[in-house]
């Protein structure tokens, strides 16, 4: 073998290096993560949308998450996956594990018992979910970056 | 040792493949960021990497302006592992006997 123990320490070292770098290149801006929040909470509201308007809205919160994703790549010159490999990935599937029954929830308050405000109350508690899951899910994302390997 | 892979082992390469495999994809402009290399050495050090298959390019246009995008493939990412895990024993050991 050519390489020795020095030369595995310097090479998790430049590892270290390139991940800070990423973490300083990593930041996101409080308007970044409320347009993520808009976003969720128009999902959470969406059934308030009479008839056909609803699907309209639903293809209006893919077209956001669309922008969303080129704001990211054009502004940090990269694009990371909410569902990407490490602890990041279990604060994704809490969001999910309650947002997505806080919609369901809305439907249902709505549809069966007539409760007409219920998905707009639902949708300013899973917007604020979603604002606070963003916000932890990059600072959990930039000390997974800055921990050390070795 | 199972696992090191010469492909991956230079400072630059390293370097390239530690963020791409935190992220979807990655611009040109900051892996020379990261990396801080020029530009040629940054495209010859790519070019081996996509040779091995450990990542993929791909041109797309903004502001109207070609862009160079990197991904790391999923064999890309398997190798990245098993080479910082392999960087990880062996330096490790050789704490322990440097210690003894």
């Amino acid at each position: 073998m050519d390489h020795n123990s020095a030369n595995a320490a310097e090479a998790l070292a430049f590892i270290e290096q390139s991940r800070l770098r990423l973490a300083a290149a990593s930041g996101v801006p409080p308007i970044r993560h409320a347009a993520f929040a808009a976003m969720i909470g128009t999902l959470v509201a969406s059934p308030m949308a009479p008839g056909i308007s609803r699907f309209v809205v639903l293809i209006g919160i893919f077209v956001a998450l669309i922008a969303i994703i080129r704001w990211d790549r054009r502004r940090m010159g990269m694009f990371i996956n909410g569902y990407r490999a490490g602890k990041t990935r279990w604060i994704t599937f809490a969001m999910l594990g309650v947002i997505l029954p806080l919609h369901m929830l809305g439907f249902w308050l709505m549809i069966d018992h007539g409760i007409r405000w219920a998905p707009l109350a639902l949708a300013l508690v899973a917007s604020a979910i979603a604002y606070g899951g963003s916000v932890w899910w990059c600072r959990v994302f930039r000390r997974e970056l800055l921990g050390s390997l070795a | 040792m199972s696992g090191f892979d010469p492909v991956i082992h230079p400072p630059a390469r390293l370097q390239i493949m530690a963020v791409l495999t935190e992220v979807q994809d990655a611009e040109f402009a900051l892996l020379r960021t990261t990396t801080q290399v020029s530009d040629s050495v940054l495209s010859k050090h790519l070019s081996a990497l996509v040779d091995a298959g450990y990542v993929s390019l791909r041109k797309a246009s903004s502001d109207g302006r070609s862009r160079t995008w990197a991904a790391a493939t999923r064999a890309g990412r398997k190798a990245f592992a098993a080479h910082v895990t392999a960087l990880t024993t062996l330096a490790r050991l050789t704490e322990r006997l440097a210690a003894e």
